[in-house]
């Protein structure tokens, strides 16, 4: 079937009527390449292009399952500029001065805030065209989808494009925001739980720490040895990818450090934790691993 | 050709709908929020913001900003709130905040100065633009409601109609909701410069 394809490639980009099945799937395939390239502006531009003016009406549940999988991969577009490599210019120059009317100033920098904002409104065209199409499961989803999203399931799909949300909501500091998402999403408490779903649904490494931080602040004020769990794993994955915030990391250090009514300590040695190590500094033991105990005795 | 693979994937539902409830599948269990636009105010440690839009904002001013000056005017609210509130010094200067507003595909348009805003209608307007500005100085728990004015000059491709403004992308229109959109600016709490936003209301 796939030899069918490469001449409807070709008339894919000189053609502006609403895409076939086939047509949809090769810009779902090209986008896909193009966010696993890092072509951000190219991705975003290919497949707002390919869902067209109409795309509130799809033809039928084949075109409904491609929309989807379009608005994920907008939100999935999205977030990774956000957290990763914006394109999108912000207003104010890098002096903070959106206001010289001089024009003199420097080229505007890019705006990881209008990506967040931008995913956000591909979330909610991806809430509203979610489709959970077991009937295009099976053998015929590979003519509707490319390879890499074929095996995807539109649950894990949507979930992904909560997590997004998430990230998104902590990083402008909507906090109701993320206790809105929360609330649905209980396997977040868990830390192996959340751990494994952020692998299943593919999150960017760039998001993680921010989803951490998000069940962090939901924990603290009711659970801080759950808490603590979370604000490690927020700083272990903001090492990691350096997207984080530069507030969010001072509170977590804080918290860890005073804010907290526990002092967690290695369990084989007491020793502190340390929220710039994310293992025991004397004995290696991980700072995961580390118990919460009475904050008077800490020394 | 489409038609007839998508005939052959609903033949197939049936026979794989019962065979993978998935159990296992971690999402099985989940519900989503279906959270929607940004809230139009919001607390962000000792500072309380809130955003509007105002489409009789003409009786405000005595004319039309948006027909007249080419510029979107948002009243904004920013004030300390919470303990500590009397002691925290927050300092605003929209002439120094990097105001921005954020539309709902990521547009971003920038804060103009009142008097440029100003000087872009008749006097006795330009006075009320200036006079109703948000203003600069200390912040304070009873903040009082200002307007920031979005420039719109250079950005043909933006259309505003009362709280949606549509946006022209190669070829294709883009509605663009005020509720989905955000004001972005920074204020100065204790000596450091912290960003703040807020979605708008009505
Ligand atoms: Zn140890």
């Amino acid at each position: 079937m796939r030899h069918h394809l490469i001449p409807l490639l070709l008339l894919a980009s000189a053609c502006s009527a609403p895409r076939d099945h086939a047509e949809m799937r090769v810009d779902l395939e090209h986008a896909q390449e193009l966010v696993a390239k890092r072509e951000l502006a190219n991705a975003a531009k290919l497949l707002e292009r390919s869902l067209g003016p109409d795309a509130g009406h799809a033809a039928d549940r084949g075109a409904e399952l491609q929309r989807f999988h379009a608005a994920v991969l907008l939100v999935r577009t999205h977030v990774s500029a956000a957290f990763g490599a914006p394109f999108l210019p912000s207003a104010r120059t890098p002096t903070g001065a959106a206001w010289n009317l001089d024009a003199k100033e420097p080229a505007p920098a890019p705006s990881p805030v209008a990506h967040c904002v931008a995913a956000l409104r591909w979330v909610e065209s991806a809430r509203r065209w979610y489709v959970d199409v077991r009937a295009a499961d099976g053998a015929d989803r590979e003519d509707l989808l490319p390879a890499a999203l074929d095996g995807v399931a539109p649950r894990d799909a949507l979930a992904y494009v909560q997590l997004a949300a998430l990230a998104c909501h902590a990083r402008l500091r909507f906090e109701d925001r993320v206790e809105e998402i929360l609330a649905g999403m209980d396997v977040l408490g868990e830390l192996d739980r959340c751990d494994a779903l952020l692998a299943s649904t593919r999150v960017e490494d760039g998001l993680r720490p921010w989803i951490y931080y998000g069940v962090f602040e939901h924990w603290a004020p009711s659970d801080e040895p759950r808490a603590f769990k979370f604000a490690v794993r927020a700083l272990e994955t903001a090492a990691q990818a350096r997207t984080f915030g530069a507030r969010e990391q001072e509170r977590l250090a804080r918290w860890i450090q005073h804010d907290s009514r526990f002092a967690f300590r290695c369990p084989t040695c007491e020793t502190l934790a340390d929220p710039v190590l994310f293992s025991c500094s004397v004995c290696r033991r991980p700072t995961l691993e580390f118990e919460p105990g009475p904050r008077e005795t800490a020394k | 050709m489409s038609r007839t693979f998508l005939v052959a994937a609903v033949g197939l539902c049936a026979a794989c709908a019962s065979s993978s409830p998935s159990n296992s599948d971690p999402t099985t269990h989940l519900t989503f929020a279906d959270t929607r636009g940004f809230p139009a105010q919001k607390l962000d440690g000792l500072v309380f913001g809130a955003a509007r839009w105002d489409e009789r904002h003409d009786e405000v001013f005595g004319v039309d900003l948006v027909r007249s000056a080419d510029v979107l005017p948002i009243a904004v609210t920013v004030r300390l709130r919470g303990a500590g509130q009397d002691e925290a010094r927050a300092w605003l200067n929209p002439e120094r905040m990097g105001a921005e507003l954020v539309l709902a595909d990521g547009t971003t348009l920038s804060a103009l100065p009142a008097r440029a805003v100003a000087a872009r209608v008749a006097e006795r307007h330009g006075e009320r633009v200036e006079k109703r500005a948000l203003a600069t100085g200390l912040l304070s728990p009873r903040g009082e409601e200002g307007w920031l004015y979005f420039d719109l000059a250079g950005h043909d491709d933006l259309e505003v109609e009362d709280a949606c403004v549509e946006h022209s992308v190669d070829g294709r229109t883009r509605r663009l909701l005020l509720d989905q959109s955000l004001v972005t600016f920074d204020v100065t709490l204790d000596g450091r410069e912290q960003s703040f936003c807020v979605g708008i209301g009505r």
